[in-house]
């Protein structure tokens, strides 16, 4: 006796809603990827043993490359310590949380202190708390 | 004379989607490898926002640091200006036991620098300082841009 056929079942999977899927994936990496304008910067940072890894980020970013030259958040400005504290100190006032309010230092390994001292000075006068950044490593021996 | 229709088959105007998925695959790949994860590392540093300059009290019992290119000066009691490595000076520190102490004065260590000590080397010192539990306080000239 002849079996009657089944009917040939479909068994693909419904590949429509990938594309959707996929696009929901790059939107939320470009939402969340913070894209840092420091790359640009030529800084070496120094290295340290037993670095903290930061966490919050903070809003602003001092930066002194290794030709001495001042960078605000990314861009070059031709900045004086004093000027650095009147743009800090109205940038740190968009913050409430006073805990909150930090500045992300980053300079040069070889920049002599009379410029970086001045210009950490310069933040602490704004009401910031500086952070200084580094790498993790042994430091250069003495 | 039967009139034969042009376009009588129905034709399909949908835009295939099926290589819109392999598209967004291969952004989010793209973006992946191109896109460079860096955790900023650094540590914090606390300084004094007082704008002019208190005589420090108590000079002899404070412990003062003084940096200079070559070598780390400490200074502490009756011990005046004895030059330590590195590493005898993260020893001294982690023997006084900063965070044990009960008031903020008694964890207050003064850093001096000379202004020829790179910034490598300053910011080496305060993480020893941060990391013994110290408060440290800088020193800055009176006049900007001496030398």
């Amino acid at each position: 006796m002849k079996m009657p056929r089944r009917p040939r079942v479909n068994i693909e999977p419904p590949t429509s809603s990938m594309g959707d899927i996929a696009f929901l994936l790059i939107i939320f990496f470009m939402l969340t990827t913070t894209i840092t304008e420091e790359s640009n910067i030529d800084a070496e940072p120094p290295r340290a043993e037993h670095l903290d890894t930061l966490r919050d980020s903070p809003s602003v970013i001092v930066s002194i490359d290794a030709k001495e030259k001042i960078y605000y958040n990314g861009k070059k400005e031709d900045l004086s310590p004093e000027s650095i504290t009147e743009k800090v100190e109205a940038d740190m006032q968009k913050i409430p949380d006073v805990t909150k309010r930090q500045v992300m230092f980053r300079c040069d390994k070889d920049i002599p202190r009379s410029i970086y001292e001045a210009y950490l000075g310069a933040i602490s006068r704004a009401g910031a708390r500086s952070v200084l950044v580094g790498t993790s490593g042994v430091p250069e021996e003495e | 004379m039967q009139r034969k229709r042009l376009g009588s088959k129905k034709r399909s105007c949908e835009i295939n989607m099926g290589a819109f998925s392999d598209i967004a695959f291969q952004l989010i790949i793209f973006f992946i490898v191109a896109a460079t994860f860096n955790k900023p590392m650094g540590q914090p540093l606390d300084l004094p926002s007082a704008t002019e300059s208190e005589d420090t009290k108590n000079e002899g019992e404070t412990t003062t640091i003084l940096l200079t290119s070559f070598q780390i000066q400490l200074s502490s009691g009756e011990e005046k200006e004895k030059a330590v490595s590195r590493g005898d000076l993260r020893e001294w520190l982690t023997e006084q036991h900063y965070p044990e102490k009960a008031s903020d004065d008694e964890r207050v260590v003064v850093l001096q620098t000379e202004k020829s000590v790179p910034y490598s080397r300053y910011f080496d010192v305060i993480n020893i300082l941060n990391k013994s539990g110290a408060i440290i306080t800088i020193i800055q000239d009176d006049e900007e841009g001496g030398e």
